[in-house]
């Protein structure tokens, strides 16, 4: 409580002498925020609502407000049908992401630590090639990827969807911009001088310290690959290997041309798919917290 | 009529054309036993969104020289990219897809391979007018599909309210729409994205945009029958007759119909479950009723242009790949195998020389409320008499999206229909000439 005041009493002090926020601009910040938050929220709200529906309430009620409660029906439902496919795509998901972005984490970090922390020749012209990639759309190098995979022979399995997920070059640049701020280069050249290797001073000094980077990195990769699409889309076929965007996808949209309708199941089955990234989520926020801490001990 | 029907109708046909002999089921398995494989039987991909898995199974159970193996895709445009990769890849390609496209376009893109000599002994276990879609220059580049049949189902119950008679032609419907006007009751949806009110309006006219002349395209999109099509549309959109609903909103739209408020839909009975399941207020006040024909046709008829499931290039076994195209769409084992249990109904035998054993279960128990029993006899009619001279060009996926715009166009009374047919006509043949095709005009 006591350093909340304090800080309060410091922010006021910021401000110019006899500034006070006028009473007009709290409104507008106030209302520009609850407008932001119900821009946040209404998805959100629609979703659950929508999840406790029948299908025809779906479509002949009104989206924002419950009509008879069908929620555990629909769940069941989901977790059923087709013999449960669903769950199979859930596992392939994780699957998927977690080989994937493992892989991805300790590749792109070590890249980035070794960006910052070593002179060689061509350095300057990797971390170039590096940063203008970014400006390649992933879509151009559809038929590119295809054609290496399929000459690879890896299209249409895991592979196809986990190897390419391992190179990233955002986060190698992230990693790199990591690794200049939370190594000092003194202490490798101490670990040096006491005799330790390249790779020991990497593993066991570098990485350590990279521990909340390498986490964004982790998080932020996951996300990605749980969501990612596009790359199952074009590389896996037959459900088995779908994942549960492409599972939903299809569902979604195998009312355009039968006479089936899945959208309810769709809406529970994206309910379902938020559950592991918000789990992550929570369970992953230590580890900024003590970044943070890490940092103001120094 | 949504957009997807032809689309939909195809795959249903692809389904059926599964189903025509059993008798000729049991030959086959009995000539493929005596014939002996040392190499083990061929194995086939067959690629598709929609699920056939219990056709596959029972086209498995039943052949010991071929094996199918169903790859599930995600959907139409997937189902298409994929394939297109796998033929430029040129490795993995499967030898039978659920069709995305018209043949002819989709073989100027070099995507498919001849079949002629497979398919040509067994036409006539097949519907003959469903065979010209598989065809180009009569030569066939899959196996036919046929295509549902074209009926509509009005709101009786609102019909009877205004005392509206059911309309029997185009200018029925016409007048019905201005009789209802003033209730703040439309007729009919016409959806911007969607020119197949257009295309199937004409097909019924008996009428095509593309045919050959001698080697060389010819191009008419002011033929009579396209005139006659536009200027039921014109009147239609000029007097404030039609909604313009969207069918990319499935919820907005089933509550839109199921309000009241438009009372005509021609439709096919795949469709019918979605109604069947969806209504709330209007359920049971719908009635099938015959597709209505233009004022001076001199023979009932509905717009009846199938499709092909296809056989892609690069398939190492296209003569097995047709023999399952073959069972899967004129067995009546093979019809039966697509029986949906939520739905109670079969994927439609649109190949099916006779499709009535299937017209039952098509039809769901209480949209249709006490005109249910008229359904049976609006389905065959409409199904025994499909027309189809409609002829697709080599561009015709861009010359559709083309069409695509200038619809979207003409039914917010930007341009006529009218000018539409002319600017079609100009884009097709500039295209065609742009692409190095003959064209005759």
């Amino acid at each position: 409580m006591t350093t909340i005041t304090a800080r309060r009493h410091r922010h006021d002090d910021d401000l110019p002498a006899g500034h006070h926020p006028s009473k007009l601009s709290r409104t507008l910040v106030w209302t520009g925020l609850v407008l932001f938050l119900i821009y946040s929220i209404a998805p959100v709200w629609f979703l659950i609502v929508s999840a406790t529906k029948d299908q025809r309430d779906l479509y002949t009620t009104n989206g924002l407000w419950f009509a008879d409660f069908h929620l555990l029906d629909n769940t069941r439902d989901l977790f059923t049908y087709h013999d449960g496919i669903f769950l199979r795509w859930m596992a392939n998901t994780l699957l998927y992401g977690v080989a994937g972005t493992v892989g991805m984490t300790v590749i792109c970090v070590a890249c980035g630590y070794a960006l910052a922390m070593y002179r060689f020749r061509g350095r300057g012209i990797l971390m170039g090639c590096i940063i203008g990639s970014f400006l390649i759309p992933g879509a151009l190098l559809t038929i590119p990827s295809f054609l290496l995979y399929s000459r690879l022979h890896i299209v249409d399995t895991p592979w196809a969807i986990i190897v390419p997920h391992f190179f990233s070059a955002f986060s190698v640049y992230l990693a790199k911009v990591y690794a200049e701020g939370a190594v000092p280069p003194e202490l490798l050249e101490a670990a040096r001088v006491d005799g330790a290797g390249e790779y020991r001073a990497f593993f066991t000094i570098g990485a350590r310290l990279m521990t909340t980077g390498s986490a964004t990195i982790f998080l932020l990769g996951f996300v990605g690959s749980w969501n990612s699409f596009f790359g199952p889309l074009v590389f896996l076929r037959g459900e088995q290997k779908w994942t549960i965007m492409l599972g939903l996808y299809s569902w979604l949209n195998i009312k355009v041309d039968q006479s089936v309708d899945l959208t309810g199941l769709v809406i529970v089955g994206a309910i379902v798919s938020l559950i592991p990234i918000v789990a992550l989520m929570l369970s992953m926020q230590r580890f900024w917290r003590s970044g943070i801490t890490l940092g103001s001990l120094k | 009529m949504p957009r997807n029907s032809r689309r939909a109708a195809l795959a249903g046909l692809a389904l059926c054309l599964a189903v025509a002999t059993t008798a000729a089921c049991s030959n086959d398995t009995a000539t493929n036993a005596a014939k002996g494989t040392s190499a083990g039987p061929v194995q086939l991909e067959y690629w598709g969104w929609t699920d056939i898995q219990p056709v596959v199974d029972k086209f498995n159970a039943n052949h010991t020289d071929i094996k199918v193996k169903f790859v599930k895709q995600a959907d139409l445009p997937s189902t298409a990219t994929t394939l297109r990769n796998a033929v430029a890849a040129g490795s993995a390609i499967p030898c039978l897809s659920q069709n995305f496209g018209d043949v002819p376009a989709l073989l100027s893109e070099g995507l498919l391979t001849d079949v002629t000599d497979y398919l040509k002994p067994a036409e006539s276990k097949f519907k003959p007018s469903s065979l010209s879609a598989a065809k180009v220059q009569d030569k066939y580049y899959g196996i036919p599909l046929g295509t549902g049949p074209t009926f509509m189902m009005i709101n009786r119950a609102v019909y009877d309210k205004y005392g509206v008679r059911v309309p029997k032609t185009w200018d029925d419907v016409i007048a019905a729409g201005k009789a209802l006007k003033p209730h703040g009751v439309q007729v009919m949806n016409l959806a911007g994205e969607d020119p197949s009110t257009l295309v199937n309006l004409i097909v019924q006219a008996g009428g095509t945009w593309y045919s050959v002349q001698n080697d060389s395209w010819k191009v008419d999109f002011l033929s009579p029958e396209s005139v006659a099509a536009a200027n039921i549309l014109q009147q239609l959109v000029d007097n404030g007759l039609v909604a313009n609903q969207t069918y990319q909103d499935r919820p907005a739209l089933i509550a839109y119909f199921d309000q009241g408020k438009m009372v005509s839909l021609p439709t096919s009975t795949w469709q019918l479950a979605n109604y069947e399941l969806h209504f709330k207020k209007t359920i049971g006040d719908w009635e099938p009723v015959d597709l209505p024909q233009f004022a001076d046709a001199t023979k009932f008829a509905t717009p009846a242009h199938g499709n092909a499931l296809l056989v892609p290039k690069g398939c190492q076994h296209p003569k097995e790949a047709t023999e399952v195209g073959i069972w899967m769409n004129t067995t009546k084992d093979g019809i039966d195998a697509t029986y949906d249990k939520t739905t109670g109904a079969y994927a439609w035998p649109g190949a099916m020389p006779d499709p009535s054993p299937w017209v039952d279960a098509s039809v769901p128990r209480k949209l249709f409320g006490s005109h249910r029993s008229e359904a049976q006899t609006v389905i065959n009619k409409a199904s025994a008499s499909g027309v189809d001279n409609w002829l697709v060009g080599p561009n015709y996926t861009g010359v559709f999206k083309e069409l695509q715009d200038q619809w979207a166009q003409a039914v917010t009374k930007k341009i006529t229909f009218r000018q539409l047919l002319e600017n079609m006509q100009k884009f097709t043949v500039d295209d065609l000439k742009a692409k190095g095709i003959n064209v005759s005009s």
